[in-house]
């Protein structure tokens, strides 16, 4: 019996816009079950490679699959992801509660009870028949993570999940994360606050340039450095300007 | 590409439908559009069902000639009408779908675009099915042919339905082109606004020229897009209608259909999945630019800065300055008399000279506060004073204004062929109310200030306030009327009990000291307002 394929893998994966290079043959891989944090400065190609990880883009080059499926089938890859860009994608028209209905009718995934538990969970029953229009940033955010975690995805893109968040909208999301990668979901977390980051990532890997410049467990990143050392002077020290070759 | 799922699409269509229904209930302008239509449609029903139903009886005795036309012209003319309401929609609004981040990982995009072309089609029916089935009806009875009545009521939602496709494969074209064309991209916004008021001023100018009109429909009566009109004419036993025509339009437009939506899907799969060119905008510090070589040594740096800061805001995002165009459109009646009439009318120099002085005003100073819109509270404390931002503002509407009226007046003068002393007036009159209103529109958009956006397209932009626009035009018109009024009377050949050029150059006088005195006042109260002016 062969070994399950991993959630997500790339071979060389390139992205280039024109001359600019935004991911520069990045070979990845994550395992199942785990939690991924993926760092990098701005303009680094993160954003670049979640669009090509979720099909919302084509890779220039190189091939990803996630959840086993090559991201050039974008029907399959969907059915087993979920996805929150750092706007939350939702409509400021309808309620929280018919926002979420619309996406799990879409999903063919109308499992209300899971609705009504993640609302609670959110803290966001006694709004969700108020119109989106009226959420707090805070609010929106939560909305969003619920309506990528409806349907109990394989894997989960987020991107600055907790940013906009009060400090307990803010570990409520910390929570959630940890839940769904302790019942075997796959999360791909970008963001640029650290601490979240060594709190929750089995693994890291920092891009820039396009590259994957460091990639490792936090605690491995951060030994065999002098003593002290924290995932953010790790960040610093592989993401500082790189001579002229 | 593979078939939609009719379940998720009619979730995607219903969904879209309850946004726009409660966008609308939601917002005064919505109000005021539902009422409209409500008013409207059922009202254009009965007109045009009483018209069906009054001339249905002339309709079998009719010469064939003319109903060929008039079918040809309903078809036609429904066709269009559709196909360019869907295109212009879909490219400022809906050609993409909202949350697409979000919908495009939930679901094949198969079914998405399946649920916003429903959506739109249902929209877009909610308002043309009462007058298409009132036409329908209204033939049937007054004909006695009720085969007539089904044949065009089904033939008209066909045609309204293949506009939809046709229009939506257009706007998604568009985008398509300004998504991979580095040049459409870098003067999308400017190509739009030229293409939006050349259309609407061709169509005033066209729909009130009934022989150019006729002339359109006689050359459409000649090639295929007849046909679809023979489908009706198939339906009256006096006309002999081209069966094979009529055969080959019902092929086309049915069969149409299906090829339409996959023309829909394969255009959708590259536009909301492509990775759209980003123009370059270059930028040396060292460059000087025409603007620093006018304005340099002229005026001080920050007048100077303030007016360049307009021009590059209007040139990168015209949508911000749209408005600005509207006196523009009062050109279109003095273009009718040129269609109609063959001739330049005499009075168009003055009327374009005024059209180019109005919207110089109104372009960048009909709302200084709001117009700054984030940037605002960096503004008032730049240490910038009000005069100086002010006259910035007032420059960036009337140098480019002047040139633009010199061209427009002088051009058309000479196309008109008006004197040398009419010409002069009307150069003059135009030059002043350029320079001056800009500084009239100021103080009108401080006294009316809006800072909420609106959309426009699908963009958000601080528009200025429709009372702000109606005191501008109003001073502006007072300050204009001698000049304007002398002018229309010489032109106009009025017994005079005075030598024209006495005229001429008192009413051109007369509206010197008006806008100097209103450019003047309008100056200062608004540059004293924005000195001390504090955010709430």
């Amino acid at each position: 019996m062969s070994p399950p394929s991993p959630a997500i893998r790339t071979d060389g994966l390139t992205k280039r816009y024109g001359d600019a290079v935004a991911v520069a043959g990045l070979d990845l891989t994550v395992d199942r079950g785990r939690v991924f944090g993926f760092l990098g400065p701005n303009g680094a190609g993160k954003t670049s490679t979640i669009r090509i990880l979720t099909t919302l883009t084509e890779p220039t080059a190189g091939t990803a699959y996630v959840a086993g499926q090559a991201v050039s089938d974008r029907a399959s890859v969907v059915e087993h992801i979920g996805f929150l860009p750092e706007e939350p994608p939702l409509y400021d028209e309808l309620t929280g509660r018919e926002q979420l209905e619309y996406i799990a009718g879409l999903r063919g995934h109308e499992d209300w009870g899971r609705v009504e538990s993640l609302l609670d969970r959110f803290d966001l029953t006694d709004d969700a028949d108020r119109r989106v229009e009226t959420y707090s940033k805070g609010m929106k955010q939560k909305l969003g993570l619920v309506q990528a975690l409806l349907h109990e995805p394989e894997v989960l893109f987020l991107d600055e999940p907790t940013s906009g968040l009060d400090p307990r909208a803010a570990r409520t999301v910390r929570d959630t994360i940890s839940d769904v990668a302790a019942a075997d979901t796959t999360v791909f977390l970008s963001t640029h606050i650290l601490p979240v980051v060594e709190e929750l990532a089995d693994t890291v890997g920092v891009l820039y340039d396009g590259d994957l410049v460091a990639e490792g467990p936090p605690a491995e990143l951060t030994d065999g450095v002098e003593a002290g050392t924290t995932l953010e002077d790790v960040f610093l020290e592989v993401t500082s300007e790189r001579p002229e070759a | 590409m593979s078939r939609p799922n009719p379940r998720r699409a009619w979730l995607v269509a219903r969904t879209e439908f309850r946004r726009t229904w409660r966008s609308l209930r939601g917002s005064t302008r919505g109000i005021i559009l539902l009422l409209g239509a409500g008013l409207m449609v059922p009202l254009y029903g009965l007109a045009i069902g009483g018209m069906a139903l009054f001339g249905g009886s002339a309709v079998v005795t009719a010469d064939p000639a003319t109903l060929r036309l008039a079918a040809t012209g309903v078809v036609g003319g429904l066709l269009a009408l559709v196909t360019f309401i869907v295109l212009q929609r879909t490219i400022k609004v809906n050609g993409n779908p909202d949350a697409a981040d979000g919908l495009l990982t939930t679901a094949p995009y198969e079914d998405i675009l399946a649920g916003l072309l429903a959506a739109e089609a249902a929209r877009l029916f909610a308002v043309l099915a009462v007058p298409l089935l009132a036409l329908a009806v209204g033939l049937a009875v007054g004909t006695g042919l009720p085969v007539l009545g089904v044949v065009v009521f089904a033939t008209t939602v066909v045609v309204a339905t293949a506009g939809v496709l046709l229009g939506y494969a257009g706007g998604l074209g568009a985008k398509l082109v300004a998504a991979r064309s580095e040049f459409v991209a870098r003067h999308r916004a400017g190509i739009g606004a030229g293409s939006s008021l050349l259309f609407v001023v061709v169509w005033v100018a066209a729909s009130g020229a009934s022989g150019v009109q006729l002339a359109l429909l006689r050359a459409a009566t000649q090639s295929p897009l007849s046909w679809p009109g023979e489908l009706l004419l198939l339906a009256v036993p006096t006309v002999a209608a081209d069966p094979l025509a009529a055969a080959v339009a019902a092929v086309v437009l049915v069969g149409g259909l299906p090829l339409g939506g996959l023309v829909c899907l394969w255009l959708a799969d590259r536009v909301w999945y492509v990775d759209p060119v980003q123009p370059d905008h270059d930028f040396s510090a060292d460059e000087r630019t025409l603007s620093d070589r006018l304005l340099q040594g002229w005026v001080s740096t920050a007048t100077r800065v303030v007016a360049q800061k307009s021009w590059l805001r209007a040139k990168r995002a015209p949508f911000t300055v749209q408005f600005a165009i509207t006196p523009f459109f009062f050109l279109a009646f003095q273009l009718q008399t040129v269609l109609l009439e063959r001739t330049v009318p005499p009075t168009i120099p003055l009327f374009a000279g005024l059209a180019s002085a109005a919207a110089a005003g109104a372009a960048f100073t009909l709302n200084p506060l709001g117009g700054e819109e984030r940037v605002l509270p960096l503004t008032l404390t730049a240490n910038v004073s009000g005069r100086t931002f002010v006259s910035g503002l007032v420059l960036a509407g009337a140098l480019p204004g002047v040139v633009l009226t010199t061209l427009l007046v002088v051009g058309l003068g000479l196309a008109a062929g008006i004197g040398p002393g009419p010409l002069v007036a009307a150069l003059a009159t135009s030059l002043v109310a350029t320079v001056g209103a800009p500084a009239i529109a100021t103080a009108t958009g401080m006294v009316f200030p809006k800072f909420e956006r609106s959309s426009v397209g699908d963009r958000e932009v601080v528009v200025p306030s429709g009372l702000a626009f109606g005191l501008y035009f109003l001073l502006l018109g007072v300050v204009v009327a001698p000049g304007a009024g002398t002018f229309g009377l010489v032109v106009s050949g009025f017994g005079l009990p005075f030598a024209t050029q006495i005229v001429l150059t008192g009413g051109v006088l007369i509206t010197l000291v008006l806008t100097a005195v209103g450019a003047g006042s309008g100056f200062l109260y608004a540059a004293n307002r924005i000195g001390s002016y504090r955010l709430e």
